[in-house]
């Protein structure tokens, strides 16, 4: 039986500040974006969430059919207390579901994602709803701050008539000591400042889940057409791909940091996102999601048909509000 | 506190507060939201049935909150933003709603501009999150 993605949504809070205002308050700034989002002072992973999967359950899907919920977010709103109960109600889906909720790294999202998969395999239901959603935080002083974004996706995951299926994944873990990190009872990510040591164990990690699934699908880089390589910062991800063997052609249509900053588990979802606006029956789609400490899953999709969405890129682009540094300190909260 | 709301009655309530369920009255069809025990149009007081509100609506009315006029459980958001939109919004099935107006906020706010409903926080008291409605105006109306 093939499982698939049947709808999704995406979305953005409606304010952004760019790295010029960094520059300009700061002097620097330690992330390479033009413009990022940032969520309102409303606004929490749970709204954000919530916004997404609005989007993704538009016309035709009756919230009463999913049986299953899976919810990824490295900072959901409490961290001790069922977040389905509350998504359930404001969505209006039924109560007898079965429901996970991850959120021990950035990867958070392919864990969601694949239980959902592998709830939907196993018959055990028509769809599946999936929510990841991140606005992650980190002391204003550090420089890991200044990368940090908002957004959220939300797929509905069925067996009838589905946009793409997943076609295989591969999951792997290692031991990884001081990598982007929080403590229990904090509220903001860390590391030990040494990019190189993350950027050696993100491209190792992707590489060897990369080469295995491209072993176990029997195929080539060449034989996708897209490939979205989680962004957890602006060059990592082309750098890894490359060496993979990977073109630009592939990789730019998922690359969005450069106009959102880090989404942290939500960026593989909004760049598989923006790779579905865009393509077409018959094509194929590699996605990475990783998460610090470290752990990688990776799974394949081939293409059904068009999405007829309103793309991700068109969202980015359109009315938002921009912040000046002292407004953004505000919003946060961190002034 | 101001107004305060038990977390009890909140609960009770969440269904209206986080996604526009309302009632229609089997008697004359009127739609009655926020719920109420009695129909304000026929007077029935029985034979309601519950029917989900598209969230869709005009800017029937609005005022802007500033100085020190909002109510203490917004008085941290009211100190954030300064001064915050309020809006009187016709929901297309008929109730008018009061609720706070979201960024990203036109810079002239009209009478009939159509807006949308969108959850957000409204405010937390006990460290308890209350979620419920607010309503952003619809893209291209900026």
């Amino acid at each position: 039986m093939e499982v698939g993605i049947v709808s999704y949504g995406t979305y953005f809070p409606g304010l952004g500040i760019t790295r010029s205002e960094y520059q300009k308050a700061l002097g620097n700034c330690g992330a390479n974006f033009s413009e990022k989002t940032v969520a309102d002072f409303d606004e929490d992973s749970l709204t954000m969430g919530i916004a997404a999967a609005r989007d993704a359950l538009f016309e035709g899907i009756n919230p009463e059919e999913i049986s299953f919920l899976t919810w990824a977010s490295t900072s959901p709103p409490y961290s001790e207390k069922l977040l389905s109960g509350s998504i359930a109600e404001m969505l209006g889906l039924k109560k007898n579901l079965f429901s996970a909720e991850y959120g021990q790294s950035t990867r958070a999202g392919g864990e969601a994602f694949l239980t959902a998969v592998s709830l939907v395999k196993g018959g055990f239901g028509q769809k599946a709803l999936v929510i990841v959603a991140d606005a992650p935080r980190a002391n204003v002083k550090d420089p890991i701050e200044h990368g940090l974004a908002a957004g959220s996706a939300a797929f509905i995951l069925g067996t009838e008539n589905p946009l793409a299926v997943v076609d295989n994944f591969v999951a792997l873990v290692q031991e990884n000591l001081g990598e982007r990190f929080r403590k229990a009872g904090s509220g903001e990510i860390k590391d030990i400042g040494v990019k190189t040591f993350t950027g050696e164990a993100y491209q190792k990690l992707i590489a060897k889940a990369v080469t295995e699934l491209l072993e176990k699908e029997n195929l080539k880089p060449a034989d996708y057409n897209y490939a979205v390589f989680h962004e957890i910062e602006s060059r990592l991800p082309l750098k890894a791909g490359k060496k993979l063997g990977f073109t630009d052609e592939q990789m730019l249509p998922g690359l969005l940091y450069e106009n959102t900053g880090d989404t942290g588990a939500a960026s593989p979802f909004l760049s598989l996102a923006a790779v579905l606006d865009r393509a077409k029956p018959g094509e194929k789609v590699i996605v990475t999601t990783y998460g610090s400490g470290a752990g990688v899953i990776a799974f394949s999709l081939t293409v059904k048909k068009p999405a007829n969405r309103v793309p991700v890129r068109e969202k980015l682009a359109s009315g938002k509000k921009y912040l000046n540094f002292i407004q953004y300190l505000r919003v946060k909260r961190y002034l | 506190m101001g107004a305060h709301i038990s977390i009890p009655m909140y609960q009770r309530a969440v269904k209206q507060r986080y996604r526009l369920v309302g009632l229609k009255c089997s008697n004359c069809g009127q739609i009655i939201f926020p719920p109420k025990a009695g129909c304000k149009s026929c007077g029935a007081l029985d034979n309601f049935t519950e029917v989900q509100l598209s969230g869709r609506g005009k800017i029937y009315s609005y005022t802007v909150i500033a100085g020190a006029g909002a109510p203490p459980e917004f008085s941290e958001e009211a100190a954030y933003r300064g001064a915050y939109p309020v809006v009187l919004v016709e929901l297309e099935e008929g109730p008018r709603i009061i609720a706070q107006l979201t960024e990203p906020v036109p810079a002239e706010i009209k009478i009939g501009m159509p807006v949308e409903m969108v959850l957000r926080q409204i405010y937390t008291e006990e460290d308890v999150i209350r979620y419920g409605y607010k309503f952003k105006v619809l893209e291209g109306e900026k």
